[in-house]
């Protein structure tokens, strides 16, 4: 049964990262398996509007500001009238949210539960339990989750911490890990220095990526091995830590610094490489493991988050987040690099093609959706007393405050004053050029 | 209805997106070389009249003047008399599009007040004409816009630059209607641009 989806979230194209390649990707397949899917998300400096993506994938630019970290301000009704018009205009079914930080997801699904409508959640973050930060945005996880129909977390350990920190019944999350195109990340081992060892590491220079790890490494390692080489792809708050010690310890030649790449770039780099580090110290799945693999590179990688469950042991060597076992797993890589025991980056690259591809995902997400779809919608008061039990009052009167607005709106604006809008045919669809002057 | 001349009109009414009803009125001029498309909002619903607009304003002035104390209640029957009288004055009420080929397009908007605005483009600057999609407050709306090429006016620089101009901002008719004036539309234009594709 095909569906109608809106994927929400704070973190989409023109911004680069993993959350935004899985809905990209995930979009992609869905509507060549035959569902409607939309894009709803914030604007990025003069990117407002309607836009179209590749296969007539529908992107809407909301006119709302950045407030911290690519993330709107939370306000929960000010978003309401053009959320609302969108789900009526889109026919929608479903709504998607991405990512915890997202507070446009968490304001749509509220929306869309509102109205009705059936709601998932993908959580891509795995978070403490410990520090205040994490405090506040666990219990605004509980709370946003109130208004879930299912949740999908990327990995197993993901899906228990998911669990135990927004208190989600188990039996409402499912477990469907990221995927990556293979195709775009084959090996070509010709690109490979035969003098050097090259180690690559590809990922934002911050601290959650251990690059206080990466720096100590570079610094044991360059004296240690004249004949190994560090491609480091990425920039972040912590890049001057890597330029102090290349400086310090005279590396200029033998580590570069590439600052960041578009996403099509990462593969021209990895096929220079003949070991992927990873040193994240929290991860709930990480997608440069899977496609530096798929590149046919061994990859060290630290044993933290869902990361072991990412590839099967003979692609990974897993070491603990500190620098001697980084360094013993680094050495043992160039070990059998050295003997030719590594496996082979074609054998590699098959394997992880064996295990990932999107149209999987899209498969398993649809069964999702089907599920969500049997459920029946909750009365109001039910909804309401989810929010007693939860121990949230405040937010209770905040959602009859939404409803009080959506059904104002519904009186205002009601429906059938709203266009429905045409869907994209992608058979009849052909690209033209901007047309010349009509004379 | 067709007379003499081959001038033809035609008459329909739609929506616009605030839910009023609208009147599209179609006359060709000539042998299909200029057609005008009118858009006149309904004159029918009393409640759009100014009349009735400053009747309402002074009734709550003295409303709230009685129910407050003086000067509150005229600061804000003052602030509500100032929106009405805008309202009254820049409200289009008629949108009309006469498109004549090879001349141009011209683009006129009636206003409440009596006065009129005309944008005229001329056929050598468009490209093409669409039905495309705005985000405009809290609403997600179909426009009907003209792609112009405008030539740099520096004699240094011959660059071009294509611009969009959105029609009947004022009366904004829903999507039935603009498919309607778009179709029309591509039944003028030559044969060298793009097909319509419905």
């Amino acid at each position: 049964m095909p569906h109608q989806v809106c994927m929400v979230s704070d973190f989409f194209y023109p911004n680069v990262g993993g959350v935004e390649e899985h809905i990209f990707n995930l979009s992609q397949c869905l509507l060549r398996r035959g569902h409607k899917v939309i894009i709803v998300t914030h604007s990025y400096n003069d990117r407002v509007g309607v836009r179209y993506m590749t296969n007539g994938l529908k992107v809407y630019y909301l006119p709302i500001r950045v407030f911290y970290n690519q993330c709107v301000l939370p306000t929960m009704i000010c978003s309401l009238p053009i959320i609302r018009y969108i789900f009526i205009r889109e026919q929608i079914t479903i709504v998607h949210g991405h990512s915890a930080f997202s507070a446009l997801a968490h304001e749509a699904m509220l929306i869309g539960h509102l109205m009705n409508l059936r709601c998932v959640f993908t959580d891509h973050s795995l978070f403490g339990f410990a520090d205040t930060s994490a405090v506040i945005t666990n219990r605004f996880l509980q709370i946003s989750l109130f208004s879930c129909n299912h949740c999908i977390c990327v990995s197993h350990t993901g899906k228990e911490n998911t669990v135990l920190r927004a208190r989600v019944e188990s039996n409402r999350v499912s477990v469907i890990p990221n995927a990556v195109d293979t195709k775009a990340f084959s090996p070509d081992p010709r690109n490979r220095s035969e003098d050097y060892v090259t180690i690559v590491i590809v990922g934002r220079l911050v601290y959650r990526k251990g690059v206080d790890l990466m720096a100590q490494i570079i610094k044991e390692f360059g004296p240690k091995y004249p004949n190994v080489k560090f491609i480091v792809c990425g920039d972040g708050p912590k890049r001057w830590l890597l330029d102090e010690v290349r400086e310090r310890c005279g590396l200029q030649d033998r580590v570069e610094l590439l600052g960041a790449l578009e996403h099509s770039q990462i593969r021209n780099v990895l096929t220079r490489g003949h070991i992927f580090l990873n040193t994240s110290l929290t991860e709930a799945y990480c997608m440069a493991i899977v496609e530096a693999a798929s590149c046919g590179l061994q990859v060290v990688s630290t044993r933290v988050g869902g990361i072991p469950e990412v590839l099967p042991p003979q692609l990974i060597y897993l070491t603990e987040p500190d620098v001697p076992s980084l360094v013993e797993g680094l050495e043992k890589a160039m070990e059998d690099l050295a003997r030719g025991c590594a496996v082979d980056p074609f054998e590699c690259h098959r394997q992880v093609s064996s295990l990932y591809n999107w149209n999987d995902v899209s498969q398993r997400t649809e069964v999702v959706y089907d599920i969500v779809t049997k459920d029946e919608s909750k009365p109001l008061g039910e909804q309401l007393q989810c929010y007693i039990n939860g121990g949230v009052l405040p937010f209770m009167l905040v959602v009859a405050l939404c409803h009080l607005i959506l059904k104002t709106l519904d009186w205002l604006v009601p429906s059938k004053t709203i266009d429905i809008a045409k869907n994209f045919d992608q058979k009849t669809f052909k690209v033209q050029q901007v047309p010349k002057k009509l004379s | 209805m067709e007379d003499a001349d081959n001038n033809t009109e035609n008459q329909s009414i739609h929506e616009n997106v605030d839910g009023q009803k609208i009147l599209l009125r179609l006359k060709s001029i000539g042998k299909s070389v200029c057609i005008e498309y009118t858009i006149e909002k309904d004159k029918s619903s009393i409640l759009q009249t100014p009349a009735v607009h400053i009747l309402a304003a002074s009734l709550t002035l003295l409303f709230l003047s009685l129910l407050c104390c003086f000067m509150t209640g005229v600061l804000i029957c003052t602030c509500i008399c100032g929106f009405v009288s805008y309202h009254s004055i820049w409200h289009i009420k008629k949108e009309v599009l006469l498109i004549t080929i090879p001349l141009g397009l011209q683009f006129t908007a009636f206003f409440k007040s009596g006065h009129h605005r005309t944008c005229f483009i001329p056929w050598n600057c468009i490209r093409d004409i669409y039905i495309v999609e705005a985000i405009s407050l809290h609403r997600v709306l179909y426009n009907i816009v003209v792609l112009t090429e405008v030539e740099g006016r520096s004699s240094t620089s011959a660059q071009t630059t294509l611009k969009l101009t959105p029609l009947f901002q004022g009366t904004k008719p829903r999507l039935s209607c603009l498919e309607t004036i778009y179709q029309s539309i591509y039944t003028l234009m030559p044969k060298t641009t793009t097909q319509v594709e419905n």
